[in-house]
């Protein structure tokens, strides 16, 4: 019975476990299968996405080849207008106006080149592995140049933009080597963004070599990697690792000079919680619609760009009250000295003045390193008083200021006066000082000279203007307005020069013109021996120099400058100074003429054709009469017979003309002159009149005339000229004919002519 | 508006007139003549000339209406006119006036009303255009600018 039992339980005992077997089993059967569905379907997604990823590649390959092609488009249509520059080249006559045009369209050319490379090295912009690219270019050209193109496009705004001379460091050393293109668009980009964002006021660019610091000099002398890591550490960037193997790359090479650029404006201002992210956040400052020359690089390219060249930018604190922006940024460039400095310079130089040796700068030329002793303060030379005084009148005070300081650093006295009214006791003073150098030189020696105060602010301007006025040279001695200095005895004074620098538009040009050609006169009477040159300068766009106001009266010596006045042009003004090598010769030399004065030129056809030079009036001391009806044609003719130097009388018809002969001959019979002389010497008379017409009026003037022996021509003025009226004309007695409108050409002809056939005269 | 915006209008204005054959060389020569001592020569020769002309064509449309129309004395006033449009270098008005006087000679009074409303129309024309041109001279003065010369180019 038992074995029954045993029996028949068992299998019960064995159930549970295989059934729990089965279950497990299904279960894991179960998993598998759903993990097999999972797997499938991450493998399904894992195929899609991998099909994406190839997708989006390729989209970009051929976006990126695309790129290429049109790039490659553009860059042969830009060669093709490089190559088409090149030959106008050419055919145009140099030194014109348009071969400058070329100059700056090549320039342009040559940036969208630029552009179009940088925008396909955009990515490696980013990574900061952009190469630099080295080539030898000239520092002062390439800052004229940039501020040169943006000047038009600011003077539309109403903005001027200035390059500052600054102490003139960068003159000195402006042959460097580097990247241009890249200092270039840096350049660019900032001056584009201050045009923008400046509605009114100025924008100065100004650069100047800065002398090394204490830290770099440190730096350069132990290169201990400790030390590099301690300056590390206070680098607040992780992506500056990179730019800084380049900063101390530059740092350690002791041929490379730091150069600190600096672009300042008046405009919005970028307010002090911003100036960090503005750099970072290059989307931030938005092209405008105008389409400008930016490439489209915001600041933060700037930035990197700037850092490439082992600098870094920022921007400054402005002093109290100051509005606008200025961005300040360091680079480092290697000055090359190509055996000497620039010419330029060298004149500047050799004028006795010795620029470099004041501004404490010493230069060993020839050596591969250049030491820079730059003095912090930047020293003035008071200006010497037997030197040739500078009159400067500027509208925008900014391009004043910085035209003054650069020209007093150079020792050159420069009177300013701070409105167009101040000019006329600007010139006097001038004027007294010259007469008073001539005078103590004559007199050899004398312990008084003259500093002249420079007038920088209209009160003084006022209280001196009181004693200026009708002032003579003796009672200058009393005026505590000019101090005495002591003056270094023996100075020659030999041909004395004097130099006006005049901005057409600071005031109503009639006005300025006749102040300047007063002074013109009055000196050239007072003072013979000295010279006076004056620089006009007007702007590009609309000339304010009205020809027709003054109407040849220009001095063919003076010279106009329609462009921007700094840079090279205000080098050239400087040169013009006998201190500076400029000659006291009549005609300046052609790199000097910035236009020679060719609105003169145009003008002088017509003064050829009337004869009139500026000097002689041809018909001086003659008396004409003019007989016609019409009114115009009297007001035409009184004009130019006046013009020419004639008195003219005028009368409506003929019988009004023989009544005025008549009358002037009586005259003189009553006077009791023996002699009689004819009345007019020359009659212009119209032929179709009323009451009495030109004919008639003819035949009984020569009728006259025979009773007293006299002869006077008489021209007839027809609006025939067919061989009848001619003959009648002559028939009359008339001596010659100008065809109606008569123009001073016409007239000046008939009058030669009859001089010439020995009636006249 | 700003003073160099004016004058550039004023400088394409006045090309524009002598493109158009408003104006030829003689009003060049006018404006030579125009000085400091003769500052406004062209305005007081001009407004000189609109007033005759304007009597000049009065008398001019009286005698056309005449019974019996005397063509000598209508060419005599056509001739002033021509006279006196060319002396200010109103070219389009002395064209008409040569015109008009050979229907003068032909005595042809038909062709003579036509051309009467020619020149009228010319004339007046020729008014607007300069009263255009010394306003924009006065804008320009008034707010302290210069007038620019005329460049003396081939015409």
């Amino acid at each position: 019975m038992i074995s029954f039992i045993c029996h028949g339980s068992m299998p019960l005992l064995l159930v549970i476990p295989i059934a729990v077997g089965v279950i497990a089993i299904l279960i894991v059967i179960c998993l598998i299968a759903r993990t097999r569905v999972t797997v499938m379907h991450l493998r399904a997604t894992l195929i899609k996405q991998m099909e994406a990823t190839r997708q989006a590649e390729s989209k970009s390959m051929s976006k990126s080849n695309a790129f290429a092609q049109a790039s490659h488009d553009v860059r042969a249509s830009l060669a093709g207008v490089i190559g088409l520059i090149d030959i106008s080249y050419d055919e145009v006559s140099p030194g014109s106006e348009l071969e400058k045009n070329l100059k700056q369209l090549e320039a342009c050319t040559k940036d969208l080149m630029g552009f179009l490379n940088c925008i396909l090295d955009t990515s490696k912009v980013e990574a900061g592995k952009m190469p630099l690219q080295e080539e030898e270019f000239d520092l002062a050209q390439l800052l004229e140049d940039v501020v040169d193109l943006y000047h038009p496009v600011a003077m539309r705004k109403g903005v001027d933009v200035i390059l500052d001379p600054n102490d003139g460091t960068v003159l000195k050393h402006s042959l460097v080597k580097g990247d241009r293109g890249k200092l270039k668009q840096i350049l660019s980009n900032l001056l584009s963004n201050a045009v923008k964002f400046t509605d009114d006021g100025h924008i100065s660019v100004r650069a100047w070599v800065q002398k090394p610091s204490l830290e770099k000099l440190i730096l350069v002398s132990t290169g201990n990697s400790w030390w590099k890591r301690l300056m590390c550490s206070s680098c607040k960037k992780n992506d500056r690792e990179s730019g800084d193997e380049a900063v101390n790359e530059f740092r350690q090479n002791p041929n490379s000079a730091e150069f600190v650029f600096e672009v300042d404006d008046t405009g919005k201002g970028i307010p002090k919680e911003m100036r960090k992210s503005v750099f970072e956040n290059y989307i931030q400052v938005k092209e405008t619609a105008q389409g400008q020359e930016g490439t489209g690089l915001g600041l933060g390219i700037v930035q990197s760009l700037v850092r490439l060249m082992g600098g870094d930018i920022k921007i400054m604190d402005k002093d109290m009250g100051e509005r606008g922006t200025c961005f300040r940024f360091n680079v480092f460039l290697a000055p090359f000295d190509a055996g000497a400095t620039k010419p330029l310079e060298e004149d500047l130089e050799a004028g006795g003045y010795g620029v470099a040796h004041h501004l404490g700068l010493t230069i060993h030329a020839n050596s591969p390193g250049l030491s820079f002793h730059s003095s912090s303060t930047r020293q003035v030379r008071s200006p010497k008083p037997e030197g040739s005084p500078v009159v400067l009148l500027i509208q925008n005070e900014e391009r004043r200021r910085t035209c003054q300081s650069y020209m007093e650093r150079l020792g050159i006295e420069v009177l300013v006066p701070s409105q167009w009214k101040d000019l006329p006791i600007i010139l006097k003073k001038v004027q007294m000082k010259i007469i008073n150098n001539a005078y103590h030189s004559s007199s050899g020696k004398s312990d008084r000279s003259w500093r002249i105060e420079r007038f920088s602010k209209s009160a003084s301007c006022s209280k001196s203007r009181g004693r200026v006025r009708g002032v003579s040279l003796s009672s200058l001695d009393g005026a505590d307005h000019i101090l005495p200095v002591c003056k270094s005895p023996g100075h020659k004074n030999q041909a004395g020069f004097v130099l006006l620098i005049v901005d057409a538009s600071a005031g109503p040009f009639q006005e300025i013109f006749m102040a300047v050609t007063e002074f013109r006169t009055e000196f050239r009477k007072l003072i013979p021996s000295t010279r006076c040159k004056v620089v006009w300068l007007d702007k590009p766009t609309m000339r304010s120099i009205d020809q027709r106001a003054i109407n040849g009266k220009l001095d063919p010596d003076d010279i106009i400058m329609s462009k921007p006045f700094h840079g090279t042009r205000l080098l050239q003004v400087i040169r013009l100074l006998p201190e500076f090598g400029g000659f006291l010769q009549r005609r300046p030399s052609k790199q000097v003429k910035e236009r020679p004065v060719q609105n003169a030129e145009a003008t002088k056809p017509l003064a050829e054709e009337t004869g009139s030079t500026r000097r002689e009036k041809p018909l001086g001391g003659k008396r004409a009469l003019v007989v016609d009806d019409s009114e115009i044609m009297r007001k035409l003719a009184q004009c130019n017979l006046s013009n020419l130097g004639a008195t003219v009388q005028l009368c409506e018809n003929g019988k009004e003309a023989l009544q005025l002969i008549r009358e002037g001959i009586d005259e003189q019979r009553e006077s009791g002159v023996s002699d009689i002389h004819r009345p007019y010497d020359y009659i212009l008379m119209d032929c179709q009149m009323p009451t009495m017409d030109g004919y008639e009026a003819t035949r009984k003037i020569r009728k006259e005339e025979k009773r007293y022996g006299i002869y006077m021509p008489i021209i007839a003025l027809t609006a025939h000229s067919s061989g009848t009226e001619v003959k009648k004309i002559f028939e009359a007695g008339m001596d010659f004919h100008i065809e109606k409108p008569a123009n001073g050409a016409r007239l000046m002809k008939a009058i030669t002519e009859i001089q010439s056939r020995g009636g006249g005269a | 508006m700003e003073v160099g915006q004016m004058q550039r209008r004023l400088v394409e204005f006045t090309k524009s007139l002598f493109m158009e054959g408003f104006l030829d060389g003689q009003f060049l020569q006018l404006q030579q003549l125009q000085d400091e001592s003769n500052p406004d020569f062209v305005v007081e020769v001009v407004s000189l000339f609109f007033q005759d002309s304007e009597k000049l064509l009065n008398d001019l449309t009286s005698a056309l209406e005449q019974q019996n129309v005397d063509f000598k004395k209508v060419d005599a006033h056509v001739h002033q006119l021509k006279g006196s449009s060319s002396s200010i270098g109103a070219q389009r008005v002395k064209n008409a006036c040569v015109v008009f006087r050979s229907f003068c000679e032909e005595q042809n009074l038909e062709g003579c009303m036509r051309c009467l409303q020619q020149v009228k129309q010319e004339f007046y024309l020729a008014k607007d255009k300069f009263e255009t041109l010394f306003t924009l001279e006065q804008q320009i003065l008034a707010a302290g600018g210069s007038i620019p010369a005329t460049e003396i180019t081939s015409f």
